[in-house]
């Protein structure tokens, strides 16, 4: 009564639709993914702890139900990527900096899942680094190998030549020239 | 000599994860060593890109999944109040006791009959023998109309609240509890009846507003300020014993 709204399950909705976002890389899956996640949640309530931390709890529930159910959430996703792709090429960007942006987007969603989302929970949601590997069930070295190796391929797509993308040639590619990296 | 500058570093600097004086370190190096420096500018603003891709706000949630939502809020929340009542129930059966030796001394109110008797009150009558002692150096005696909260708050080291203008004590009592010693007062409270304060120490630290609780004839109405629980107990309308507590429990803050 002195803390109000400890169990603020709505006001949470947005950073566990945008995990979710990140992990399925599609809305549709994402929102199912997000409605799992609270009926599994409202199912197990009796394990969280009085007085834990219910982001956490609730992101660790929802990276869970995602890899149990990863093949459905994935097969639809898959699809709809190729959607998404042919979205932005048909959204012309109204400048360079947009395009930096789809970019970046584009490489971070090209990450393998866990880079992604340890990338996700740590930048994204500003989670400290042992919320971030207890909600992955992960030790905080582990994640941090992880963010490491996200970080190196953020890098290495902007500083190299992007194959894929630029295959396209639809629109000039920001390119970013220097950067000495791996 | 500070430790030298290692990956994990530059990784936690760029996650603002590091303290204040580590973050100094990194940024003397950085300023050192520009090829360092500009990975870490990149690594930033990748980050900050994600951010603002990611902070566009996001359409409704459908309705199905804001009823889940607050479906699973209400069992959270429903889940810390029955732990709330759990840490309440040592109170609660001492409650009970109070009544029960109310009956063996013939005083307390009127429906001892009527209240619920757990178990631990027959643990908690031996104890009884215990705070005997503690009784008898104590100038209230079983029947007396004398109150005097610092005396009580000497002995006991439970605080009590000063009683609203017209309400005549009837009895002031000390008797054991799980915890410490637990004090139990008898008034006739005007238009409320005769009533009972109880207060009590209890294991668990906490802040409870106050709470009513409904028996078969009567009502406590108890809250709880860190280690020291209280409760009003009372016939009258549930509102009236309810006013009634919230104006003791205030001028106990």
């Amino acid at each position: 009564m002195n803390d109000p709204k400890r169990m603020d399950v709505i006001g949470l909705l947005s950073p566990l639709r945008r995990y979710a976002r990140s992990l399925t890389r599609d809305e549709t899956q994402a929102e199912d993914l997000v409605q799992d996640t609270l009926v599994r949640a409202y199912e197990r309530h009796g394990s969280f702890r009085s007085g834990g931390n219910l982001r956490g709890w609730l992101l660790s529930i929802l990276h869970n139900t995602f890899i149990d159910g990863r093949r459905r959430y994935m097969a639809e996703a898959r699809r709809l990527e190729q959607a998404a792709a042919l979205a932005e090429t048909a959204a012309p960007p109204a400048q360079e900096s947009q395009v930096r942006f789809q970019q970046v987007q584009a490489a971070f969603l090209q990450l393998p899942l866990e880079q992604r989302a340890a990338l996700h929970l740590v930048a994204i949601e500003g989670l400290p680094y042992q919320e971030a590997a207890d909600a992955l069930g992960i030790p905080v070295g582990t994640l941090m190998s992880r963010l490491g190796r996200a970080r190196a391929t953020l890098r290495g797509f902007e500083a190299g030549t992007h194959l894929a993308q630029s295959s396209e040639g639809k629109r000039p590619r920001l390119r970013i020239i220097g950067g000495a990296d791996v | 000599m500070s430790d030298p500058i290692i990956e994990a570093d530059f990784l936690a600097y760029v996650d603002d994860q590091l303290g204040p004086a580590r973050r100094i370190e990194v940024e003397e190096h950085l300023a050192r060593n520009p090829e360092a420096a500009a990975r870490i500018m990149s690594d930033l603003k990748d980050r900050d890109t994600l951010r603002l891709i990611h902070a566009a706000p996001l359409p409704r949630p459908a309705e199905a999944m804001i009823g889940a939502a607050v479906r699973l809020e209400r069992a959270l929340e429903w889940q810390e109040f029955s732990l709330k009542l759990r840490r309440m129930a040592a109170v609660v059966a001492l409650i009970g006791f109070g009544w029960f030796a109310h009956g063996q001394v013939g005083l307390g109110i009127t429906d001892s009959e009527a209240s619920p008797k757990p178990p631990v009150f027959v643990e908690d009558a031996l104890h009884s023998h215990e705070t005997a002692l503690v009784r008898a150096r104590m100038v209230s005696q079983r029947e007396t109309a004398e109150y005097d909260p610092a005396e009580i708050l000497t002995e006991t080291g439970i605080r009590l609240p000063p009683l609203p203008d017209g309400w005549q004590v009837r009895d002031a009592q000390v008797f054991p509890s799980r915890d410490g010693h637990s004090v139990e007062i008898i008034a006739d409270a005007g238009d409320l009846g005769r009533v009972s304060l109880f207060a009590a120490h209890v294991p668990v630290f906490n802040v409870i507003d106050p709470t009513i609780a409904r028996f078969d004839e009567a009502k406590t109405v108890y809250w709880q300020t860190g280690q020291l629980a209280y409760a009003l107990t009372g016939t009258s309308s549930d509102k009236a014993i309810e006013r009634a507590a919230l104006r003791l429990s205030r001028k106990l803050q």
